[in-house]
């Protein structure tokens, strides 16, 4: 396999090489199913999932469906009741501290430490994956570039609007340069420019090969961004492929949107 | 090692930023010691060595009453007041002045109990004496009660201490009038006196007291001295509000679990929480000496005396710090909102230090309460503590209580640790 340093947009990658890898599984989930104390029903019930090298991958689904839970146990956060998780080749189930350096994370919440400035931040999390001394300072100096907080670096979390939170809770999941990244709705509640400058940063990681897969709810943001996307439901995954195609094989329906509420219905989750 | 600093630094970045809880630490301890000590201060003076004033009404020539007035003026441990606005206390004043809450104490002294006392004397020597010889004799009467007129906010220990003094002083008086009335009975028998050696010439038992440890030191117990180590105690176990809350936010906002999808171990950041937390409780302790040793006695207390046992001291506060910090870490694994742990934290300890002998000293509480107080923390601080400092204990001695802080320590942790892993 030919491999390639890339620098775009300050997110510094070892590139699989077009055509080279994308065949191979980031992420091989099969029959996987979580059960939590205490409840009858499956959380995630069965499901089966191949996330290939370097391509974004979108898990769609309504309020209750499994995202979370599955990505829970992909980053090593939960344990499965059964089943297989693999990521970047190393089973998960046995062994999650072996991929903790190869994953980032990028949470629903704005997992930063709001009394901090987004700079201390950074350091922190920089630390915590070995990261010290002028290539910590370098690499922070970077990121809050690349997600426009340059200025805003050295105030407080608990001040910035929530589209700089989110910003900066992107910028402390990959502040390692993982190879995996997961992301669990990285772009909830915020105004158009952040979420612009969200997705111009997530497509820069896409160029240099990264991988990701990303949660949402929004059905727009998973057809311009996704290369692949799964539709799932109830702890199981309904359909998963390219949503261009996956629109097109589906008669009467228009966009992926319009898809998402054929296969999961239109009645209200809680 | 350069994890357990960034965390560690982390720690102390997000302690110092949380203005309420470092109030909670430093600035409510410092009032608490400061408050606790000048208030109680006057209050101990009284008990121990200062002077109540009591109300004495007595009746005018009464010799009885006057010896009795002048032993409770020699007692050093009152002022005795006869007169009040210019005329002489009554039984009346007594009750006007008390009910109004002017005078706590007042005395009613019988009048002529020196001449009963002086017949008793008589009747004593006429069963003794031949019949020649007896002294004439008057039928026995009641020798009278002195009573004693207490605000009914007077505390029962103070209120038997008074009554023992009176007890002991009027049987002085009476001893005292009936040797008088034998020895002059006797010399006129006998036709021999000789001056200087009456009965109170005679060396009599005196009662004197000391305060002495385990080393023979000799420190007398002041507010200070049960005020700064029991306040910082219960400071260094308040830590548990803002540890728990930091833990808590840390669950809530997203962090913990960030955390654990990085190359970190849990131990390691437990360990960091640990660390910054016994020493922000070594920190709160030095601070509170500081204050009873160099603020209180400009404030006009006594200073804080803490003995030689300088290794044993810094051992006992560290095993009381790590007593809090589990105990903090805890709370914060087994209270879901920061709201709830603030609650629960603060019950627990002001439950915990009110068993232990921090509000009130131990010794001062029912039987029961004191054997229940032995389950509290701080009472095992607390007693190590008045060990160390007042009775010249050493790490030996004190080892039992320090043992069991540790084990606390050592369990509330444990505790966390199993929550935690339950949660996940």
């Amino acid at each position: 396999m030919r491999i390639a340093a890339v620098r775009d947009r300050g997110y510094h990658y070892r590139l699989n090489m077009p055509g080279q890898g994308m065949e191979t599984a980031a992420i091989r989930v099969t029959g996987l199913v979580k059960r939590y104390n205490g409840s009858d029903e499956a959380t995630v019930n069965g499901l089966d999932l191949e996330v290939r090298e370097g391509e974004i991958f979108g898990l769609l689904g309504p309020n209750g469906a499994g995202k979370t839970t599955t990505l829970s146990i992909v980053c090593g956060l939960l344990k499965a009741t059964s089943g297989g998780v693999q990521v970047l080749g190393e089973d998960v189930t046995r062994h999650p501290g072996r991929i903790k350096h190869l994953l980032g994370f990028v949470p629903q919440d704005i997992a930063l430490y709001p009394t901090l400035t987004a700079r201390e931040n950074l350091e922190f999390f920089g630390r915590m994956h070995g990261l010290y001394g002028a290539a910590l300072k370098a690499r922070v100096a970077e990121l809050l570039t690349v997600v426009g907080l340059e200025k805003s670096a050295d105030r407080r979390i608990s001040t910035f609007s929530g589209g700089m939170k989110r910003r900066a809770n992107l910028a402390a999941g990959v502040i390692h340069q993982p190879r995996l990244l997961v992301l669990d709705e990285p772009t909830v509640g915020i105004d158009a420019q952040s979420r612009g400058l969200i997705f111009e940063n997530l497509r820069a990681l896409s160029g240099a090969g990264k991988t990701m897969v990303y949660a949402t709810h929004y059905m727009e943001e998973a057809q311009k961004l996704c290369t692949r996307v799964a539709i799932m439901d109830s702890g199981r995954v309904l359909l998963q492929g390219p949503p261009g195609r996956l629109v097109a094989e589906r008669p009467g329906c228009r966009n992926l949107e319009e898809l998402f509420l054929e296969l999961t219905g239109r009645s209200l989750r809680d | 090692m350069r994890k357990l600093l960034a965390v560690v630094w982390k720690e102390m970045l997000l302690l110092l930023r949380d203005r309420g809880g470092v109030a909670i630490l430093f600035v409510m301890p410092t009032a608490m010691v400061l408050i606790t000590a000048l208030v109680q201060e006057d209050a101990l003076r009284a008990v121990q060595g200062g002077r109540t004033t009591v109300l004495v009404a007595v009746t005018a020539g009464d010799s009885f009453g006057a010896s009795v007035t002048q032993g409770l003026a020699d007692s050093g441990a009152f002022t005795v007041v006869g007169e009040l606005h210019g005329r002489p206390v009554t039984v009346a004043t007594i009750r006007e002045e008390l009910s109004a809450g002017a005078h706590t104490i007042g005395i009613a002294v019988p009048p002529g109990v020196a001449e009963k006392v002086a017949a008793g004397a008589d009747r004593l020597l006429a069963r003794m004496m031949p019949s020649g010889m007896a002294p004439a004799v008057s039928a026995a009467e009641p020798l009278g009660e002195i009573a004693v007129y207490f605000d009914p906010a007077v505390r029962a220990p103070f209120r038997r201490a008074v009554v023992t003094a009176l007890q002991r002083l009027s049987q002085g008086v009476e001893v005292r009038v009936m040797m008088g009335k034998i020895q002059g009975f006797m010399s006129g028998v006998t036709g021999k006196q000789a001056p200087g050696s009456s009965w109170e010439d005679e060396p009599h038992i005196t009662v004197r007291e000391l305060f002495t440890g385990q080393g023979g030191a000799d420190v007398m117990p002041s507010s200070v001295q049960q005020n700064v180590p029991a306040w910082t105690l219960f400071a260094m176990f308040m830590i548990s509000i803002p540890l728990s809350g930091g833990i808590i936010r840390e669950r809530d906002g997203g962090t913990l679990v960030r955390l654990r999808t990085l190359p970190v171990s849990p131990a390691t950041i437990l360990a960091a929480k640990v660390i910054v937390y016994i020493g922000v409780c070594l920190v709160q302790f030095l601070f509170l000496l500081v204050i009873g040793a160099q603020v209180l006695p400009r404030l006009g207390t006594a200073s804080l005396e803490v003995g030689t046992q300088y290794v044993a001291i810094a051992v006992a506060a560290l095993a009381a710090a790590f007593a809090a910090t589990g105990f903090g870490i805890m709370m914060g694994a087994i209270n879901r909102t920061t709201e709830q742990s603030s609650v629960f934290c603060a019950t627990a300890v002001v439950i915990a230090a009110a068993l232990g002998g921090i509000m009130v000293p131990s010794f001062l509480m029912p039987a029961k309460m004191q054997l229940i107080g032995h389950l509290s923390p701080l009472q095992w601080g607390l007693s190590a503590f008045v060990d160390l400092f007042l009775r010249g204990g050493t790490l030996v001695t004190v080892l039992p209580q320090l043992a069991k802080l540790a084990a606390f320590g050592a369990a509330t942790l444990g505790v966390a640790v199993l929550v935690f892993r339950r949660r996940e």
